[in-house]
């Protein structure tokens, strides 16, 4: 073999920028290429249970995908002092940041690319039957050249068989689409399309869409924004674990979703609606969303390059597109 | 009176290896998972001594049956329990068996390494955290000492009558979390097994039988083999898709006519099956290249010539058959007899010892590696990137 001699341990680890429960955050440098990386590294052994899952999901599924709209894995190694690091890109920013930053503003062409790059990331996993599970603004990374990445796949896995549960305790509350809410333990890449759809209205309404206060109230918040499930609607939703219709909201009409977002187009309400479809099987996939004719209206999505960053105290908070 | 600063609710930490990086020394580990037999055997010569050569058989047989009882036990699923005999195996690939020379310091807890229950009891833990069916390992641990008639709480484990002073379940925990450590070294953290996220063998069997219409005794047939096939090294030869096209092959020839099935369907003629065998197309239909399904087949007909009264399909036949009036293993033997000319993998680059001694990839895997300097796990694919790295590090 070729590259088991010595080489330089190429990566340093500059400033600590976040822990996790299982992970302390570093951001660093490749040493010969001198590009920034973050380096997650990760606490061996250091648990009852050994290895976190999360850990090995990220490692699993990271590598199997390369997309330009995905974090990009670079390296795995173990230090010195036995602990795993996972070199991963470094993004500065996420779109949770720009969300909340009241002096960015958003144009609508702005909204429609970065729901086009996650859509893109989104579909390159779905098609390699991956289902990211913990999609929300926090988890889409923003790299300096406007590029927006999925990442944190530490909730991840592959498509189930059919034979086969899968926990319906995944996806932060916010974000969960409601077969989940039911406790349904088989499910598909809708509860990614859900997510995606809901940030989508947070995009347009810049205060999260369905801001639920515990488990039970997101059902409420869910419902009351987009309509109790019925049998007639969901076909067998009322066999799903926990069912509950006891307040039952009508379906909102499109007049009441028009006044709620009032500066979205026809067709940008159109495909929010077909994303957040309460049967996961009305649900658009990724390719039906990607073809969207939201996507071919005036104006067209901004090129990443054009798209605001979060302020950094200047007034200029879009690169200049040629200076 | 001023207000007292407020304590920070993390500690700062000092930034490991300040900014300057330090030249450590670096090696680079791209996983393989899959090998020649003759890399296995040749890797099997360095862990395992002669002496040992049946212990390590008799015992690797003991230890699966009782990660089936385990797993059976708990409800995890087969391709749990397939991934923890692959992980087993392979772990004895790359550190000794019964390595005994090799604690100056007597510690008990590395003495307990060589424990291949536990070693095992570590394989199937790491595997079940893999195929997302995780356990908890107080609960994994809990079943395998009543497997074994062990008591957790015990304190009078120790060698010499010396009593513990934690129990017996908190020692093995130490344990499993060391031989966890090791064996993902081993594996490469790769946690693909180089196939992605294709489905195991007893779930692909199955998956191409009803691609290909195959009825239910034939299909149920043909899953009993791949459940035989499951514990053998074949696993750590050839990715499982390549396995159960394999396996589908071999029983499409058998055209077994006397398993013993709980549903009977009606039996497709031998003119369909044959028609069947005609229409596979190896690489198109089921992307396994032809040599490696060739590999398979000879390796299960093989197989079963030489183990079948052991093995499970052997319950489910009559031991004679019907339709040549002799022993089942006449059939596999006569299908071997046909497959003579198949063209299967040449190994002809790792024919000699001199070529295997050449692969650095094929020695003892050394724990220490990690304290000298630091460790790259790589999955294979990603070989072009290296290539690239390498050009800037040692520029011609």
């Amino acid at each position: 073999m070729k590259f088991d001699g010595t080489t330089l341990h190429k990566y340093t680890k500059e400033k600590k920028v976040g822990e996790g429960t299982y992970a302390v955050v570093y951001v660093g440098k490749q040493e010969f290429s001198h590009r920034q990386v973050a380096i997650k590294e990760i606490k061996t052994g250091l648990f009852k249970d050994g290895l976190d899952m999360s850990a090995i999901r990220e490692v699993k599924y990271l590598k199997e995908l390369r997309h330009n709209n995905v974090i990009e894995l670079v390296d795995v190694y173990m230090s010195p002092d036995k602990n795993l690091n996972l070199v991963l890109e470094y993004l500065p920013c996420d779109l949770e940041v720009l969300i909340k930053d009241t002096s960015v503003v958003f144009k609508s062409s702005d909204i429609k690319s970065w729901l086009l790059m996650t859509l893109r990331g989104l579909h390159h996993c779905h098609r390699n039957f991956i289902l990211h599970r913990d999609l929300k603004p926090n988890n889409l990374l923003l790299s300096p050249d406007g590029e927006l990445k999925l990442a944190d796949f530490g909730l991840a896995r592959a498509f189930g068989s059919p034979n086969e549960d899968l926990t319906p305790k995944v996806v932060t509350r916010w974000y969960r689409a409601p077969e989940l809410l039911f406790g349904a333990k088989h499910y598909t890449g809708a509860v990614d399309i859900w997510a995606v759809g809901i940030i989508f209205a947070e995009l347009m309404l810049r205060i999260p869409y369905l801001p639920g206060k515990d488990d039970v109230d997101q059902l409420d918040v869910t419902f009351k924004a987009l309509g109790t499930p019925t049998e007639q609607i969901w076909p067998n939703v009322s066999s799903l674990p926990n069912y509950d219709a006891l307040k039952v909201y009508p379906l909102p009409s499109r007049q009441e979703l028009r006044n709620r977002f009032s500066a979205a187009t026809d067709k940008a309400l159109d495909l929010m609606i077909m994303m957040t479809q309460l049967d996961p099987s009305r649900r658009f996939d990724t390719t039906r969303c990607l073809q969207d004719d939201f996507f071919l209206e005036q104006p067209l999505a901004t090129s990443p390059k054009d798209l605001p960053t979060k302020s950094s105290g200047g007034d200029e908070k879009r690169r200049k597109t040629n200076a | 009176m001023p207000e007292s600063k407020r304590p920070l609710s993390v500690p700062p930490v000092p930034q490991p290896n300040g900014t300057k990086a330090k030249d450590v020394p670096t090696i680079v580990q791209v996983s393989r998972p899959f090998m020649t037999h003759a890399e296995l055997s040749h890797l099997h010569t360095l862990t395992i001594a002669s002496n040992k050569k049946t212990t390590y058989n008799q015992q690797k047989h003991q230890i699966f049956q009782f990660l089936f009882q385990v797993s059976k036990s708990i409800k995890l699923p087969l391709r749990v329990l397939s991934l923890a005999m692959n992980y087993y195996q392979r772990y004895y690939l790359y550190y000794v068996f019964e390595d005994h020379g090799n604690n100056p310091t007597n510690d008990p807890l590395v003495e307990a390494e060589n424990d291949s229950f536990l070693v095992a009891t570590t394989c199937l833990f790491l595997a079940s955290k893999n195929e997302d069916c995780i356990k908890k390992l107080k609960d994994v641990q809990a079943v395998c000492n009543r497997i074994r008639d062990l008591d957790g709480e015990s304190r009078n484990f120790l060698k010499g009558g010396v009593s513990s002073s934690i129990p017996l379940a908190d020692f093995q925990r130490k344990v499993i979390m060391n031989l966890e450590f090791k064996l993902l070294q081993v594996i490469k953290f790769d946690f693909t097994s180089g196939a992605g996220n294709v489905p195991s063998v007893d779930q692909l069997v199955v998956i191409f039988a009803k691609q290909l219409k195959l009825s239910y005794k034939l299909t149920f047939f043909a899953w009993l083999i791949s459940f035989d096939i499951m514990s053998t090294p074949l696993l750590l030869t050839l990715p499982p898709h390549c396995i159960a096209l394999a396996i589908l092959i071999v029983t499409l020839n058998l055209q077994p006519t006397d398993i013993e099935a709980k549903y009977a369907d009606e039996f497709s003629e031998s003119a369909a099956i044959g028609a069947t065998l005609d229409s596979i197309d190896s690489m198109k239909d089921f992307r396994c290249p032809e040599t490696l399904v060739n590999e398979g087949i000879v390796y299960v007909l093989d197989y079963y010539i030489h183990q079948m009264n052991f093995l499970v399909l052997n319950e489910y036949m009559p031991p004679v058959n019907a339709e040549i009036g002799k022993a089942q293993i006449f059939k596999f033997m006569d299908l071997k007899s046909k497959f003579n000319d198949l063209s299967i993998l040449s190994e002809q680059s790792v024919s000699t010892n001199a070529l295997l001694k050449q692969d650095k990839y094929l020695r003892k895997w050394d724990t220490g590696v990690c304290v000298k300097g630091a460790a790259r796990f790589i999955i294979g694919n990603k070989r072009r990137r290296f290539d690239a790295e390498y050009a800037i590090l040692r520029p011609q």
